[in-house]
């Protein structure tokens, strides 16, 4: 558990760094997507513990925040 | 050799709480969604107008509220293998969540009451009315987490649970991490994105 929480700060930290060190805004709209996609992954499958859950709730709550990013970053994309 | 007095994690294809909390979070989840493609669909159609209302953001703040709402659903989510294994500290693991969580309440009303001096509101323009919009909406439900999860940690302290049946402690920590799930994906829409 700590292990994932861990994880999950490092992943929260990542894009903190890259716009520190001066990363290109485009690269770092798109890091922050895929950060987010594995923050969600890791809190739904272990601190929500949807990873005993039956197939089809855990594919929905996982499917969840990898949906709307890709939305999301669809938009961002097209404008 | 297993030892059969503790509760066992829930088991392949076991939901974790009542499968009508799961019900209200997926319904959550799906206004939530919802709210932030329209989010993104108004972003692509002004996006300078979004561009500028995120300027007068605190990305900071945010990053903040990010780090808090991630603790306080470590220390539930420990308090809940605590509490299954029969183990002390579930209690003071949620009173400490909800204290922690308080950063992200503290945080939030920090900045509302900043814009708002500022003269910025749900009327302002389109950026703001979904900033307002979605945080408030977002605020409220951390609110009723705060709640929940102080009503488990009264529960346990009064001995009304025992560990025996897990179903209100699982139902009341899944909302919790149903409410962080939906800050780790809005904080980066509205703080970072447009």
């Amino acid at each position: 558990m700590l292990t994932v929480y861990f994880a999950l700060m490092i992943c929260t930290a990542l894009p903190v760094i890259a716009l520190k060190a001066g990363i290109n805004p485009e690269f770092l709209a798109w890091l922050v997507f895929g950060m987010v996609i594995v923050k969600s992954l890791l809190l739904v499958d272990h601190f929500m513990e949807m990873k005993n859950a039956p197939r089809g709730w855990r594919l929905a709550a996982q499917l969840w925040a990898p949906v709307v990013i890709v939305a999301v970053a669809g938009f961002h994309a097209i404008t | 050799m297993m030892d059969l007095t503790l509760e066992p994690e829930p088991g392949p294809h076991q939901l974790p709480g009542d499968i009508a909390v799961w019900m209200f979070i997926f319904a959550e989840l799906a206004v939530f969604g919802i709210m932030l493609i329209g989010f993104a669909v108004a972003r692509s159609l002004d996006p300078a107008t979004f561009h500028a209302g995120r300027e007068l953001l605190h990305p900071w703040i945010g990053l903040l509220n990010t780090v808090a709402l991630i603790s306080s659903s470590y220390l539930v989510a420990t308090a809940v293998h605590q509490f299954r294994d029969k183990l002390s500290g579930a209690q003071w693991r949620l009173w400490l969540a909800v204290a922690v969580s308080c950063i992200y309440t503290v945080g939030k009303l920090y900045e509302y009451v900043d814009l708002y001096s500022q003269g910025y509101n749900l009327g302002t323009d389109t950026f703001f009315m979904f900033y307002f919009f979605l945080t408030f909406f977002h605020f409220m439900h951390v609110i009723l987490g705060q709640i929940v999860l102080m009503v488990l940690a009264v529960k346990i302290g009064n001995g009304d649970y025992d560990g025996s049946d897990m179903n209100g402690m699982e139902s009341g920590a899944s909302y919790w991490h149903m409410v962080d799930l939906v800050w780790l994906v809005m904080f980066p829409v509205l703080y970072v994105m447009a």
